[in-house]
C-alpha cells in the first residue's frame, strides 16, 4: 500500500467468518496488520486492548449494536480517534444515520474499493483532492467534484446578493445549520466537500479538534468571484441562543437537522423558531429516517415547532432524508437558496 | 432647548430636523455605524433626559430615507425591550449594572435545578437575545472562541472587543489562535488584574485593572457593525454562570461604562 502501511493495524468486526477471513487475508497481503473480532463486544475489547489504527465494522456485528459500539468508542478517550469504515449488506439498506463513522461501504464491494476507502482514511494526503476529511455517506469511491448550484440559480443568486446584502455590499449571506450532534458537522463538511464551490474554513479545523460542539462558521459556498454564502453551525442549546443573534444576525436561511435526541429538547427547537423571527430565513427541516415512525421526534412536537415558526412569519418544510449524502445536503441547501431567491414558501 | 443642545454636539455638515413634538431626526453625512454611535454618546452626555436614541446607517439598514426611517422605528421597538432600559441601568456604574444583570447567586441554584427564576424570565425576554446561563467552562470558552473567530473573519474589523477576567491569558490565547495574520488589531482589548498578563502580543491591547472585582468576575463585550454580544459571568470551578446578550444597546452602554471605569482607550 505505502512504505509505512506495515505499521498500520486494522480491526475487522464481522460476524461472518468467511467474509472476515477473506477481507483479512486481502489486507494482510497489502501489508497491513489485521486483528479480527466476530461481534461487537469482542470488537470493543480488541479496540481497547490493541489500539487499532482503523476499524472495519459490519452492520450486523452481533450482541452490541453498531450504533452503541460506535458511541462507546467515540466517548472513550483511548478509542475516540479510531477511524471507522462501516459495511452493510445490500438488502439491509443504510441506517438512517450513524454518527461518528468515517466511511461507508455497501456490499457487494470490490476488494480494491475497500482498500481505497481505508487508504483515504489512513493516508488522506495520498489521495488526490483528499483533504483529510473524514469520509461519510454513500460516496462513489472518490467522487469527482461537481457543481453545487445550477447555472440559473447561480446567476439569480448573484444578482439578488448584489441587490441586497445584509452588510450593504451584498458580498455575503449567511446560512445557519442547527446540528443535534457534533458528528453531523463532519458528515456535512464531507458531503459539501464534494462540490466545487464549497470551501471549508481553516477555523473549522481548529474547532473540530476539540471536545464538544463546534459553534461558529465552518465554511462557505462561493457564488461567483466575489460573493459567498457563509455557513454556520450551531448546536441545539437554547442557553447559548444570544450568540446566534450576535454572530449570524439575519441569516438568509436556516436548516434544522433533526434526530431523535432532539425530542428531549423541545426548548431547543422553540429557541430555533424564535430565531427565525424578523430575519430573511425560512426553515427547512431535514428529517433523518424515512418515516416519522422510525424517527424519534414526536408528531406533536413537530406540529408545535411548525406552528411557532409560522406564527413568527416563516414557513417550514420537512425534508425526509434516508441518510446524510452529498445529494441530500445539496437538496436542502438548494431549497433554502430558492426560498431566499423567491422570498416565499418552498 | 433640546434641539439647541443636540446642535452643539454636531458638525456643521450635519442636519437636524424636528419630526414631531418629541422626536428629532439627525442626518450625519459620511458617517458609518460606529461614527453614529459616537455621536449618540455625545448627545446623551450633553443633553440630559434624551430618552431613547437609535441610528440607522446607509446602506446596511436601508437604501433611502423611508427604509432608514423604518429601520429606526424597528430598532426603537426592540430598544424598548432592552434590559438596559427595563432594568434602568443607564445611570448605574459598570459594576452595579453588572451585579443587577447577574441576579442573586441563589437564583442560579434554581436555574441548575431547571426551576423558573422570576427575575431571569423577566430579563430574558425578546426571544432568545438575552439569557441567563450556567454552563461548563468548556462551553463558555466555545462562546469566547466563536467571538474570536467572528472577529478574525472580518478582515478590516471596525468593531471593538473588550475581554476582562481573573485569567486574561485565556482570552489572549483564544484571540491569538484565530489571528489570520491581518495587520495589527488594536481594537481587541484584554483587561486583567495587575500582573496577570505576560508579555503583550503586538496585535492586541492589554490593560491592568487595579481593583479586586476582576478577581472573580468575567466580562466579554463585542460590538460590530451588524451585531453585538456581551457576557457577564462569574466562575465556580468548572462551571460558569451569568448572563449573555445580543442586545446592542446594552452592550454599547456597558462598553462605554467599562471604558470610563478603567479609562480604556477604545476606537471603533
Amino acid at each position: 500500500m505505502t512504505a509505512n502501511s506495515a505499521s498500520k493495524k486494522i480491526l475487522i468486526a464481522d460476524p461472518s467468518e468467511e467474509s472476515r477471513r477473506s477481507l483479512g487475508d486481502f489486507l494482510r497481503r497489502k501489508g497491513l496488520e489485521v486483528v479480527e473480532a466476530s461481534d461487537g463486544s469482542k470488537a470493543l475489547a480488541e479496540a481497547l486492548s490493541r489500539h487499532p489504527d482503523l476499524l472495519v465494522l459490519d452492520l450486523s456485528a452481533g450482541l452490541l449494536s453498531p450504533e452503541r459500539l460506535v458511541r462507546i468508542l467515540r466517548t472513550n478517550p483511548n478509542t475516540k480517534g479510531i477511524p471507522i469504515v462501516f459495511l452493510s449488506d445490500k438488502e439491509q439498506g443504510v441506517p438512517g444515520f450513524l454518527p461518528g463513522v468515517d466511511e461507508f461501504l455497501r456490499r457487494p464491494f470490490h476488494e480494491e474499493e475497500i482498500l481505497l476507502r481505508i487508504q483515504s482514511v489512513l493516508f488522506p494526503d495520498l489521495i488526490p483532492g483528499g483533504r483529510g476529511f473524514p469520509r461519510f455517506g454513500t460516496f462513489e469511491s472518490l467522487p469527482a467534484k461537481c457543481e453545487f448550484l445550477s447555472p440559473e440559480d447561480l446567476v439569480r443568486l448573484r444578482s439578488r446578493m448584489a441587490e441586497m446584502g445584509p452588510f450593504g455590499d451584498g458580498k455575503a449571506e449567511r446560512i445557519v445549520l442547527f446540528l443535534p450532534d457534533p458528528f453531523f458537522l463532519e458528515g456535512v463538511v464531507t458531503a459539501l466537500g464534494r462540490f466545487r464551490e464549497f470551501e471549508a474554513d481553516g477555523a473549522f479545523f481548529a474547532l473540530r479538534r476539540k471536545e464538544g460542539f463546534p459553534l461558529g462558521r465552518f465554511g462557505k459556498i462561493r457564488v461567483g468571484e466575489e460573493n459567498s454564502l457563509l455557513l454556520y453551525a450551531f448546536p441545539y442549546l437554547q442557553t447559548v441562543s444570544p450568540i446566534w443573534y450576535a454572530i449570524a444576525p439575519r441569516p438568509a436561511g436556516i436548516i434544522a437537522f433533526l434526530k431523535d435526541e432532539v425530542s428531549s429538547s423541545l426548548e431547543g427547537l422553540l429557541a430555533v423558531s424564535d430565531y427565525t423571527r424578523g430575519v430573511d430565513a425560512r426553515v427547512v427541516l431535514a428529517v433523518m429516517g424515512k418515516t416519522f415512525t422510525n424517527f424519534g421526534l414526536g408528531k406533536n412536537t413537530l406540529r408545535l415547532f411548525q406552528n411557532r415558526v409560522e406564527k413568527l412569519g416563516c414557513s417550514l418544510k420537512v425534508q425526509e432524508m434516508e441518510q446524510l449524502s452529498p445529494e441530500e445536503i445539496r437538496d436542502a441547501m438548494e431549497g433554502v437558496v430558492r426560498q431566499y431567491l423567491e422570498g416565499e414558501g418552498i | 432647548m433640546q434641539q439647541g443642545g443636540i446642535r452643539k454636539t454636531l458638525r456643521n455638515s450635519d442636519l437636524i430636523a424636528r419630526v414631531s413634538r418629541d422626536r428629532f431626526c439627525v442626518v450625519l453625512p459620511e458617517t458609518d455605524h460606529f461614527g453614529s454611535l459616537l455621536t449618540l454618546r455625545r448627545i446623551r452626555k450633553t443633553v440630559r433626559g434624551m430618552g431613547m436614541l437609535q441610528s440607522a446607517t446607509y446602506p446596511g439598514d436601508g437604501r433611502d430615507f423611508a427604509e432608514l426611517s423604518r429601520a429606526g422605528e424597528e430598532k426603537h421597538l426592540r430598544q424598548k425591550k432592552s434590559p438596559l432600559f427595563r432594568l434602568r441601568l443607564m445611570d448605574k456604574t459598570f459594576w452595579d449594572a453588572f451585579d443587577i444583570l447577574m441576579g442573586k447567586p441563589e437564583d442560579y441554584d434554581h436555574l441548575r435545578k431547571g426551576e423558573e427564576v422570576p427575575f431571569f424570565s423577566r430579563v430574558d425576554k425578546d426571544l432568545g437575545r438575552n439569557r441567563h446561563f450556567t454552563l461548563s467552562r468548556e462551553t463558555f470558552l466555545r462562546l469566547v472562541e466563536a467571538v474570536a473567530q467572528d472577529v478574525s473573519f472580518q478582515g478590516n474589523f471596525r468593531g471593538l472587543v473588550i475581554a476582562a477576567g481573573p485569567r486574561p491569558e485565556i482570552f489572549k490565547r483564544i484571540f491569538l489562535s484565530f489571528e489570520s495574520g491581518e495587520p495589527a488589531r488594536r481594537n481587541v482589548c484584554v483587561v486583567g488584574p495587575a500582573g496577570s498578563i505576560r508579555d503583550g502580543a503586538k496585535n492586541m491591547r492589554y490593560e491592568n485593572a487595579h481593583d479586586e472585582t476582576l478577581k472573580e468576575k468575567e466580562v466579554l463585550l463585542y460590538l460590530k457593525e451588524d451585531g453585538a454580544y456581551g457576557i457577564f459571568a462569574a466562575g465556580r470551578q468548572d462551571e460558569v454562570c451569568g448572563f449573555h446578550t445580543a442586545d446592542e444597546w446594552l452592550v454599547e452602554a456597558m462598553m462605554e461604562k467599562m471604558q470610563e471605569h478603567y479609562r480604556l482607550q477604545g476606537n471603533f
